[in-house]
């Protein structure tokens, strides 16, 4: 005997599908959006910090972000901060948004245009760099819950971590941070590191995983800066890059 | 006189038949989506060695070099597929699909880069194995469509053999000739991989059945099937031995050979060159 007759199967599919699973008619919330570079932006990376005892410090960090999506609402659709400037801690408000009441994850966001400005220093040896990064990168099924109570106020941050920029490793669960690779690129040896000067690096002793495709000190930048994106501090997200 | 009392019987028992299957729908959905899944169809399949002599390989810089031999150390081999594996559904599994499209993360599905197969254990694999092909273990495989394959990359240890075996406390090892222009050296070439390195994303591309599946090949590609770089380009052989001793040795710790050595080690940690198989030989 067959007990759902299949005529009822759209049926039946439709009614579930058009009972809410929540109630949906509370009302709206407003979700702030907020990048946050913490101090390691705002007050440089100390030496203590690195394997190799270099320090530093950043004069820029501006950073576009786009496509801020929370709860399937895209919050701000494109932003551009820089992130040095202080922010007790708070990050920098880029917009916000109306929002059903709801608890939400999986948010996601994208970045792109880093535009990075600092030097590094150690035993008064001092290297400078001005890269921007013109790669879009998408981050997503980020591992953080907005929660959002009608007429409350939730913020949903994202957080940029420039130590990324550093690591020794891009499969590490525990890299070290090290500047020493980037300070030896300086070929002509005028204190300022280039992207050329990088282009023509090999990466040496630096792991970039299993991919095969990171030969080069800029590459391997542009590889590392398409890791910095998290969410309220350490939250991760999948990343995606969305131009080469 | 209400409602009910002017429904023909057929309408009523249409309409309790309708409650029945809310009730049903009800009951389903209140199911533990996780508890009664059916075990997916699995099977074992033998992993062994390539025996396989290297091939012969000319290097970007113009040598051709020839491996007689190459270990390396790795653990936790795991299959992979990249797509979905249909598996044995539960007929409430069905219901599931049909009104929850997008229960990809139900017991029976594994999505693209999920692990589907296993071989437990620690090896030192040697290339080209003896004669008749070493045996690894049996992997305890789903029966799928594979596209992958990942291990961890280790330290030999000197219980792995003789304790004065040059392999002790490293992860790889290359043994071959260079040759070109008329002059030939031979060198070995000794690699450390970092603490927890997972090499991911090695080839596999198979078709696991029930039964009857051919054997599971670990393969060294000194040459990379797909790009055609070779595991040893970068590296100057000659410029390594200043003084022709025909001899030379790269390995960690050796500012003399620190290029080489960082080049070949990136080379042998990415998946460029190694692949697993199960065509018939």
């Amino acid at each position: 005997m067959r007990l759902f007759s299949k005529p009822l199967w759209p049926l039946i599919a439709a009614s579930v599908a058009t009972i809410p699973a929540c109630d949906d008619s509370k009302g709206d919330g407003t979700v702030v959006i907020a990048v946050y570079g913490e101090s390691f932006i705002e007050d440089g990376i100390p030496a203590a910090d690195l394997a190799d005892g270099w320090a530093v410090q950043f004069e820029t960090f501006k950073v576009t972000v786009a496509e801020v999506t929370v709860g399937g609402t895209v919050v701000i659709p494109t932003a551009t901060v820089d992130l040095v400037p202080a922010s007790n801690g708070a990050g920098h408000v880029i917009g916000q948004a109306a929002v059903g009441e709801g608890s939400y994850d999986a948010s996601s966001f994208v970045v792109r245009d880093l535009q990075i400005k600092g030097e590094a220093t150690r035993e008064g040896v001092v290297k400078r760099f001005d890269w921007t990064f013109a790669g879009a990168t998408r981050f997503s099924a980020c591992e953080t819950t907005t929660q959002v109570k009608a007429d409350g106020e939730a913020t949903f941050q994202v957080t940029i971590h420039a130590d990324h920029l550093l690591v020794d490793s891009l499969v590490s669960e525990e890299p070290n941070l090290i500047f020493q690779h980037f300070a030896d690129a300086d070929g002509n040896s005028d204190g300022i590191i280039t992207q050329t000067e990088l282009e023509a690096t090999d990466i040496g002793a630096l792991d970039p995983g299993s991919g095969g495709d990171i030969d080069n000190l800029w590459q391997w930048l542009v590889a590392s800066q398409r890791t910095v994106g998290h969410v309220d501090g350490e939250g991760h997200c999948a990343a995606e890059a969305l131009t080469p | 006189m209400n409602s009910h009392s002017v429904l023909s019987r057929e309408a009523r028992r249409a309409r309790i038949f309708t409650r029945f299957q809310y009730l049903m729908l009800f009951l389903v959905c209140a199911v533990p989506a996780c508890d009664s899944a059916q075990e997916a169809p699995r099977t074992r399949v033998p992993v062994l060695v390539d025996h396989q002599p290297l091939a012969s390989v000319t290097t970007d810089l113009g040598y051709t070099v020839k491996l007689s031999a190459v270990r390396l150390v790795i653990s936790g081999l795991t299959f992979t597929v990249a797509g979905e594996v249909h598996t044995v559904r539960s007929w409430h599994q069905e219901l599931l699909d049909l009104i929850v499209p997008s229960a990809h993360a139900h017991p029976g599905h594994y999505q693209g880069g999920e692990v589907a197969g296993e071989l437990t254990g620690r090896f030192v694999i040697a290339w080209p194995a003896a004669a008749g092909a070493v045996t690894l273990g049996d992997a305890d495989i789903v029966v799928a469509t594979y596209d992958a394959a990942n291990f961890m990359v280790g330290i030999a240890e000197a219980t792995d053999f003789a304790a004065t075996d040059p392999l002790v406390a490293h992860t790889a090892e290359l043994v071959g000739t260079a040759a070109r222009d008329g002059r030939q050296l031979s060198f070995v070439v000794r690699v450390d991989a970092p603490g927890a390195r997972e090499l991911v994303g090695v080839p596999f591309e198979a078709i696991i059945a029930t039964a009857d599946n051919n054997p599971i090949v670990f393969h060294f590609r000194p040459e990379d099937p797909l790009e055609g770089d070779t595991a040893l380009d970068g590296v100057d052989f000659f410029a390594l031995d200043p003084d022709a001793t025909g001899t030379i040795t790269i390995a960690p710790d050796q500012p003399a050979t620190e290029d080489a050595y960082n080049v070949v080690r990136r080379a042998l940690l990415t998946h460029d060159h190694y692949e697993f198989s199960n065509h018939k030989e």
